[in-house]
Parts: structure tokens; C-alpha cells; sequence
């Protein structure tokens, strides 16, 4: 059987990087997360847009998902850095991240003295924990251990006959080996929801799952009316794509052929095993946020027209639909799906995948890592900040 | 033999996808024997029609309807948003139909 050497954590969860990350609880203090950051090199400051200006669901969510971020398991110890006055408090952040056992501190801004003396408190903080991430010794564990998210951006029509059926494979091996892997991007579900309803593992997931994707529709046609059609984007029209549908058909074959035991809300956390669907945007950035706080420690991107974002604390592998985007943007690229259609079989090219799926997990770095294009992350609204 | 320059994804599929970008007038050859002269230029990544599809039928890929005809699609036809329709919703699948079967009818 397949094993990985992978850093234990305390609740029992097992990650493949071993960050120690300052969070910032408001984008207010984004100044002084990154003056840590600075001081501390090697250290993940995670620099948003959120943490006030709204209330309600949207402050729940952003809550949710800045606390999941720094409880993924890909997080060994957790700065952090709260103002005083936002809505999402940085003591709420830290009580919330205490939870997973993993070393948490806390500076405030307000109470501190203001931006440098907060840094000065912080950086002794964050060095302590870098002292504590280095002495942390991997263990070997199975792919039981290994959440694998999904993505799509900036897909062309070959995204769904290369990119995306290869990474089906490599999703359908992960749950072959108990792992857990997530699909998102409910706009791109739009038209095949009686597909997935068929694949759930129970009736009555299967109508949520239908219930999720229609009410994402009556969105899209509420906020963009006949526009609707903007779901696909200029790019996906340029490369093929002629209908929602048919992206949407595209766009689901990235999880294989297996079986969906769960649907969780955008950045809820994700404890079961198997295939799970997350309520989420199309918008990639977003996307990713969302998964990774639901807990994916490692995830397959696929693009045709060649996106090379990352994100800070998860490897993203960007596997490339089309040959031409491959030399193209060869930098970014890690794999050539392309390759599909000038005779490499989907079997071949699933097995290639699922080999460099295990030299990431492994500590091999992706593109996006080693061109640190992985300094972003987004967080998914639904109303309009006041 | 060389590399393929068109894609046929699943069995029922009326459409292949061009591989490369193609001129109006080549000659593509399918594998079951038959050859198709194209009738439109071909963006690389689109759809040619290999089975003519009449108007309000449906377009087949990934052996599901991707949408239907909004005219009279003959064989070697570039299919793509301007002569595909309906189909961007399940809702709009089912209307769809609903409407073709009207039609046939004669109904009003």
C-alpha cells in the first residue's frame, strides 16, 4: 500500500506542507501581518479583503473560512492579528483555531501599542513557531490522510475531453484509496444537475444536491439576467465552449466516475471520506479559498487557456488541457493533458498524474510554488459590503 | 497515420471537436469511413456537425445534449453559440422540448 511521509497533527489530521501562518483578522491590519511576515522570513502571512463591512451570513462565512484556513492541515502553528474594532474579532479567530490543538497566538493592534510594537510581539511569537515547525518529525501515513480539491479556470473545449477526464482518474484513485476528494464551481453544475442527483449515495442528498444547483441558476438569472449567459466567460466562448451545458458536462468529469457521499457549505469543513461537492462560485480564486478551508491539503487545477495562480498553503498542480498552452506558459504548466489527443491513452496520462500526485504530496514543489505565483487568496461574498 | 486532427468524445455524439484550426473545404475523415467536407472554417477547439441535425434537434456531446439547432445544421458545419439554442438550463431543456413537440403539432 501506498504511504507518504506527512506531518502529524493534533487532531488526528495529517498535512503535506508545514506552514506557520499570520492571519490577519480584518484587512485593516494586513500592514502589520506582512511587516511580521518580513521580519520572520518563512513565515505564510494570508493578506485579505475581509474581517468587517458586513454582517450577517457573509460575516459567518468569512469567519468560518479564515478560522478553516488556519486550521488545514497543511498548518503547523498560527499567528494571529486582530485590530480591536472589526466585526470578525481576532480573539474569535483564536478561539476558534485553539480548537484544532495547533500552537495559536494572538496580537491586537489596538491594545498592543499600534502597527510596530504589535510586529515587534508578534515576530517573537512567529519565530517561536518556526523553532516549533522545524523540530516537527513526518510520519508515514496512507492516502486516506489526503484531501484532493478540484478546479477548473479558464477552460477551453479540450479542458473537457483532456485535462478534466484525466483528472477524474486521479480523483477516482484517491477514493479507490480512501481519500477524500472535493468538487466545486456550482455555476459550472448548471444542466447537469439530474447527472449528479443520479450519482449521490442517497436520495435525499441527491435533492439537495439538485436543490444547490437550481438555486445557484435562479442567482445567476436573478443577478445577470438574460446575461446569464456571461456564466461562460469570453474566454471559454474563444476556445469552443457554446453553452453552459456543455461546459458544465466539461467541467464535472474532473471527479471520475465516483460516487458523491456529501455536499458541505462554501469553507465548511470536510471530515468524511470519499467524493464530496462544495457550495461554491466558478470564480477561481474564490474557489480555491473555499477548498482549501474545507480542508484540501493538495489540489489538481486545469486550464486551457492557462491560469497560474496558487494558493499560499496548498500545492495547486495546473495541468494544461492543450499542448500549445503547455509551451506556452511551460513555466506554470506541470503536466500536458494536451497530449491526450496525439495518442497518449486517458488510462497513461491518469497514471502519470497520479505519480505526480504523490511526488507534491511527497514535498516536490509545483510551478506555482517555485514561482511563488501563490500569494492570493479570496473569499466568496454575497452581499455588498456597507 | 499521424496525429488526429478531429475528437469524437462519446459514441451517441453528433459533433467531433477540430483539433486544429481548419479551412472551409478540407476533407475530415471519420472513423466510420465516411468523409465530411467542410462547409465553414473551424476555430481550433469547436465543433463540426458529422450528422446533419435538424432544426430543433438536439446536439450531442459527451452523449448528452449540449443544446439544440436553431437552423438546419448539415454536415461539416461549424456548430457553436450562433446556431445552437436553449439549452443553457435543465429548465430551459425541458421548455425547449415542450416547444418542438408544439411545433410538430401544429400547435399554437
Amino acid at each position: 500500500m501506498y504511504t507518504f511521509m506527512g506531518y502529524p497533527r493534533p487532531d488526528g489530521k495529517v498535512g503535506i506542507r508545514n506552514h506557520v501562518v499570520i492571519m490577519p483578522s480584518v484587512a485593516c491590519v494586513n500592514g502589520t501581518a506582512d511587516r511580521i511576515g518580513k521580519m520572520v522570513p518563512g513565515t505564510v502571512p494570508i493578506l485579505h479583503g475581509h474581517g468587517c463591512g458586513r454582517l450577517g451570513e457573509d460575516a459567518e462565512m468569512h469567519t468560518r473560512v479564515l478560522a478553516n484556513l488556519c486550521k488545514n492541515p497543511n498548518v503547523a502553528a498560527v499567528l494571529i492579528v486582530g485590530l480591536g474594532c472589526e466585526v470578525i474579532k481576532g480573539e474569535s479567530l483564536y478561539n476558534l483555531v485553539k480548537e484544532s490543538g495547533k500552537p495559536v497566538e494572538f496580537v491586537n493592534v489596538q491594545t498592543d501599542g499600534g502597527t510596530l510594537k504589535t510586529a515587534e510581539k508578534g515576530a517573537e511569537y512567529a519565530r517561536k513557531m518556526l523553532e516549533y515547525a522545524s523540530s516537527l518529525e513526518k510520519q508515514p501515513f496512507g492516502i486516506d490522510k489526503i484531501t484532493l480539491g478540484l478546479e477548473c479556470g479558464g477552460s477551453d473545449a479540450l479542458s473537457g475531453v483532456t485535462a478534466n477526464p484525466a483528472t477524474g482518474y486521479v480523483s477516482d484513485w484517491v477514493i479507490e484509496n480512501g481519500g477524500t476528494t472535493i468538487l466545486t464551481e456550482t455555476t459550472e453544475m448548471i444542466g447537469t444537475a439530474h447527472i449528479l442527483k443520479r450519482r449521490a449515495v442517497n436520495p435525499e442528498l441527491g435533492q439537495e444536491i439538485e436543490d444547490m444547483v437550481n438555486r445557484q441558476e435562479k442567482q445567476a438569472e436573478k443577478i445577470l439576467g438574460e446575461g446569464a449567459k456571461a456564466i461562460i466567460s469570453p474566454g471559454n466562448m474563444d476556445g469552443g465552449m457554446s453553452s453552459i451545458r456543455e461546459k458544465s458536462l466539461g467541467s464535472i468529469c474532473k471527479a471520475g466516475k465516483s460516487t458523491i457521499q456529501g455536499l458541505v457549505k462554501y469553507g465548511e469543513v470536510i471530515n468524511g471520506k470519499g467524493l464530496y461537492l462544495m457550495d461554491g462560485p466558478g470564480y477561481d480564486v474564490d474557489s480555491i479559498t473555499g477548498e482549501v478551508a474545507s480542508g484540501a491539503t493538495i489540489m489538481i487545477f486545469t486550464t486551457g487557456r492557462g491560469n497560474p495562480v496558487g494558493f499560499p498553503i496548498c500545492p495547486v498542480i495546473k495541468v494544461a488541457s492543450n499542448s500549445k498552452l503547455y509551451s506556452a506558459m511551460e513555466d506554470d504548466m506541470d503536466v500536458n493533458a494536451g497530449r491526450i489527443v496525439e495518442g497518449v491513452s486517458l488510462e497513461e496520462m491518469g497514471e502519470e498524474m497520479v505519480e505526480l500526485l504523490k511526488q507534491i504530496i511527497e514535498g516536490e514543489q509545483t510551478k506555482a510554488e517555485k514561482n511563488q505565483q501563490d500569494n492570493c487568496i479570496g473569499i466568496y461574498t454575497t452581499s455588498q459590503a456597507f | 497515420m499521424g496525429v488526429p486532427s478531429i475528437l469524437k468524445i462519446n459514441e451517441k455524439d453528433n459533433v467531433v471537436i477540430a483539433l486544429q484550426e481548419m479551412k472551409k473545404g478540407k476533407i475530415i475523415s471519420l472513423e466510420d469511413g465516411r468523409n465530411i467536407s467542410l462547409i465553414d472554417d473551424i476555430p481550433a477547439s469547436h465543433k463540426i456537425v458529422i450528422e446533419s441535425i435538424a432544426k430543433g434537434e438536439p446536439v450531442y456531446k459527451y452523449g448528452e445534449v449540449i443544446g439544440y439547432a436553431s437552423e438546419e445544421l448539415v454536415e461539416g458545419r461549424w456548430v457553436h453559440a450562433h446556431n445552437l439554442m436553449g439549452s443553457e438550463t435543465y429548465q430551459e431543456d425541458l421548455k425547449n422540448r415542450f416547444e418542438h413537440a408544439r411545433e410538430e403539432k401544429g400547435v399554437k
